[in-house]
């Protein structure tokens, strides 16, 4: 028989290409198999310093919360969230090569998953994912090195502006353009209670604003995530300790009235730590020119539903209020 | 703590199958710690780092199966070592129907054959000759993605396979398409009527995205591996895939693609085709082209895969060569990119180029324009010993990498699979400010990333965006290998590309063209 007669292309006919017999199951050749065989390996690029307990295997994550964008993992004490690339990072936050349409609900990945970490640089998020943080690069925070100099009137206009232009239906759109008396009210108590050392009036309004609203993480908190990260900066700068400060204690008191996520990014922002976009756009505000603190605050609202906006608002009062009243360094 | 390290030799199992049995054992009650893998070097650490030791693992190979346990009592490690040998006993069973219908076995033996065919093997390399052997032995053609395979099993089983009259493509054969059958990393092709046989992947999707632009079709794309035609192996796939070709009546014009062969091994392939009757195009990567000057000329030497694969439509059809990108089109490009860097505002300089290559041939192939321009570029794959990056990781001046290659692909899935790894090295590369140009490959087709140019356009913006911070210009170039019918969608891929701002070719020999007439106007500068 020649080679001719035993090769079968008649058999299978001449047509157009069909789709191959072995395609993504062919892992094992090409080095899936050391990965425990799972069905996506994603690149991290970025990810903050607090991924080195995960990496480390020294801290045991569990899978969090699963969302299309986002994926938080918790160790009972702390969050890690895997974002896309395009979505910004942070010190507790990873980002992730993944196309637009592709979706963290689409990798088997539930709540309560435990994440295994390999050799220091690979973790499997579950059956099907690895995700290989061998050529991460470290995430750096804009703010960690900060100085802010004199607050700029064009730039806190600009925050103001592009707060108000912007659609997002927050209940605290009433805090921008004063048309909400009640909120107005509850957050003038915020800053005059500040500035008198009233611990008492601080407490209460905290306790009406800390777990309230819509979202993920609720409008309240991520106001108060905004005021706080805006303070940690300015008493950083002024030598002020981070952690003692009326405000500070205040808050802290009133976290126990919001869900662990939402107590875990206040914690973080009292420390004067936060997502990219937000430490940017407060980095812009504080030193950038208007053109930029635009950029970034733009991108800021588009954090979320409404948290983005929620956070730039709070970013926004307490500038003014430091400009005004000294509010960042006081209490 | 009580522990225990069983080692099974010349044992192997799916390593999908073991990771989830490990999860398994991992639940049971007094076990604090398992692993059950082969023993490749990185589950040899995993057990050491578990406090296991000693000669028994050391001496154990990836052909060998280890099974660690941690737990609180020897009852409880006797319950999971049960447990496991029960379930490997299980596996090693005869095949069952899965719920699409699809039917597993556990060897190739239990499979019933009732006409010859083509099997396609992915184990890892060690087990792959083994596996190739028992598909000839079964009467059936092999077609070996599976690499890490040793010159002397590759010359055993193609050497059983002439005698069988059974082809082998491979090993490490990433394309084929046999008779409108995909395997691999295939695109979909027109059936048309050249015919071709390829020692590269990559290279033969831009040979087939290049035929399927200029609306002609193949009949066979016969992969061969990367090594058929080193002297070791003597061309024993290329020659039995030229002979299917010669008397193969839908085919009229016969290619091949490969790097440069052995002198030997050249002389009895061009000798094979100058046998034939039909006319021939041979593209050996880094050559000159031209004819072969010998017998009826029937052969003619491109320089490119993209005039291999021009040439052929050429033959193929009745109308002279049509190049995809003329040579004025390429200029007109190259101006107005150029006076974007021009006009940057960090002021003209020596500015370099960083491709980041999924396409180990494509990599080549702009190094070799490169090269022919007079611009000299390093690579963890150059041939010129001056020029290799002993860290690959580390770029310097003009760099172009292949992260197709096993450096980067140990342990991890191939770009093309997973073109979000290079992602990292990608936007470090944007970083360093004296970088202007970025190149990279975006490979479309069967077997790949379903939405690759997705991934790399997040990159492109990314880039984009540090560039901007930092007032630099950033030129990106994507060279889009990929045919009309790709189930990732040809036309689409580009656009996303294009409105992440990039500047997408789908010749990887323009887009060097490109880089080189840039590169050239850098330096005027």
């Amino acid at each position: 028989m020649t080679i001719s007669q035993r090769f079968a292309p008649p058999r299978l006919g001449i047509t157009e290409t069909k789709k191959p017999e072995v395609s993504r199951s062919m892992t094992g050749a090409l080095g899936w198999g050391q990965a425990g065989g799972a069905r996506r390996h994603l690149g991290a690029v970025q990810a903050g310093r607090r991924f080195c307990g995960l990496l480390s295997g020294s801290r045991r994550y569990r899978v969090h919360s699963v969302f299309a964008r986002a994926l938080n993992l918790w160790d009972g004490r702390e969050f890690l969230t895997l974002l896309p690339v395009s979505r910004g990072c942070g010190e507790t936050c990873a980002t992730l090569a993944l196309a637009p349409e592709e979706s963290f609900l689409d990798f088997g990945l539930v709540p309560g998953l435990e994440v295994e970490a390999r050799d220091g640089t690979r973790v499997r998020l579950g059956p099907e994912v690895v995700v290989d943080f061998g050529s991460a690069l470290t995430w750096e925070s804009r703010l960690s090195t900060m100085a802010p100099g004199q607050l700029s009137d064009a730039n806190l206009l600009v925050l103001r502006r592009t707060l108000l232009d912007a659609s997002t239906a927050s209940p605290l759109r009433g805090a921008v353009d004063g048309s909400n008396p009640g909120l107005a009210a509850l957050l003038d108590a915020l800053r005059v209670s500040v500035l008198a050392a009233d611990g008492t009036r601080l407490g209460a309004a905290l306790a009406s604003l800390v777990g309230f609203g819509p979202g993920l993480t609720p409008s309240g908190d991520d106001v108060v995530v905004g005021m706080s990260l805006a303070r940690a900066v300015f008493r950083r700068a002024g030598g002020r300790p981070d952690a003692g400060g009326l405000w500070e204690a205040g808050v802290r008191g009133a976290l126990a009235r919001t869900h662990a996520l939402g107590a875990f990014f206040v914690e973080e922002a009292l420390a004067g730590r936060s997502h990219e976009f937000v430490e940017d756009a407060l980095g812009c505000l504080l030193a950038g020119r208007p053109q930029e603190t635009g950029l970034a605050a733009r991108r800021l609202i588009g954090v979320g539903a409404t948290s983005g906006f929620d956070i730039g608002v709070g970013l926004y009062l307490a500038a003014e209020w430091e400009r005004r009243y000294a509010w960042c360094s006081s209490g | 703590m009580f522990k225990r390290l069983t080692i099974r030799k010349n044992a192997y199992y799916d390593s999908v199958a073991l990771m989830s049995l490990a999860q398994e054992v991992q639940k049971l009650p007094g076990i604090t710690d398992a692993l059950v893998g082969m023993a490749t070097d990185l589950n040899k650490d995993s057990a050491r780092a578990m406090g296991f030791g000693g000669p028994e693992l050391e001496e154990a190979g990836p052909g060998d199966l280890i099974f660690a346990l941690l737990g609180d009592d020897a009852k409880s490690l006797d319950e999971a070592e049960k447990m496991v040998t029960a379930r490997l006993e299980r596996k090693a069973s005869a095949g069952k129907q899965d719920t699409r219908g699809d039917v597993t076995y556990s060897s190739l033996a239990e499979v019933p054959i009732e006409e010859g065919g083509i099997a396609a093997i992915s184990v890892p390399g060690p087990y792959a000759a083994r596996e190739a052997k028992a598909a000839l032995r079964r009467g059936l053609h092999v077609f070996l993605f599976s690499d890490n395979v040793s010159l002397e099993d590759e010359l055993a089983v193609k050497e059983m396979g002439r005698r069988e009259g059974l082809l082998v493509m491979g090993p490490d054969c990433g394309t084929a398409v046999i008779g409108g059958l995909g395997l691999g990393f295939a695109n979909k092709v027109r059936p048309g009527r050249i015919g071709i046989v390829a020692a590269s992947g990559t290279g033969l999707q831009q040979v087939l995205a290049v035929i399927d632009r200029l609306g002609e079709g193949i009949t066979h794309a016969i992969g061969t591996g990367g090594r058929d035609l080193r002297r070791e192996i003597g061309g024993i796939t290329t020659l039995m895939g030229l002979d299917i070709l010669e008397r193969d009546e839908s085919t009229t014009v016969k290619m091949v693609i490969s790097k440069p062969p052995h002198d030997d091994v050249r002389r009895r392939v061009i000798a094979a085709l100058e046998e034939g009757r039909k006319p021939a195009v041979v593209c050996f990567m880094g050559e000159e082209g031209g004819s072969s000057g010998v017998g009826a000329g029937k052969v003619r030497f491109a320089g490119s895969l993209e005039e291999a694969a021009v040439m052929a439509c050429s033959l193929a059809g009745e109308g002279g060569s049509r190049e995809i990108y003329p040579q004025e089109q390429i200029e007109a490009m190259a101006r107005q990119l150029a006076a974007g860097l021009a006009g940057r505002a960090d002021g003209a300089g020596s500015r370099y180029l960083r491709g980041l290559y999924g396409g180990g041939t494509l990599c080549e192939e702009t190094m070799t324009v490169l090269a022919r321009a007079g611009i000299d570029v390093y690579s963890n794959v150059a041939w010129r010993p001056e020029l290799f990056l002993e860290d690959p990781e580390t770029s310097q001046a003009h760099t172009c990498i292949d992260m197709g290659d096993d450096y980067f692909t140990r342990g991890r899935p191939h770009p093309m699979l997973e073109p979000g790894l290079r992602v990292p090295r990608y936007l470090r590369e944007a970083r360093d400010p004296d970088v202007s140009i970025l190149l990279f490959d975006v490979v479309l087709g069967y077997g790949c990333h379903p939405d690759p140019a997705g991934v790399m356009a997040e990159a492109v913006r990314e880039a984009a965006e540090i560039a901007r911070r930092e007032r630099r210009t950033l030129v990106q170039i994507a060279v889009l290998v990929g045919t009309s019918g790709d189930p990732q969608g040809l036309a689409r891929q580009e656009k996303v590309l294009r409105d992440a701002g990039a500047t997408v070719l789908s010749s990887n020999q323009a887009a060097a063209k490109l880089v080189a007439l840039l590169l050239k106007s850098e330096c005027k500068q």
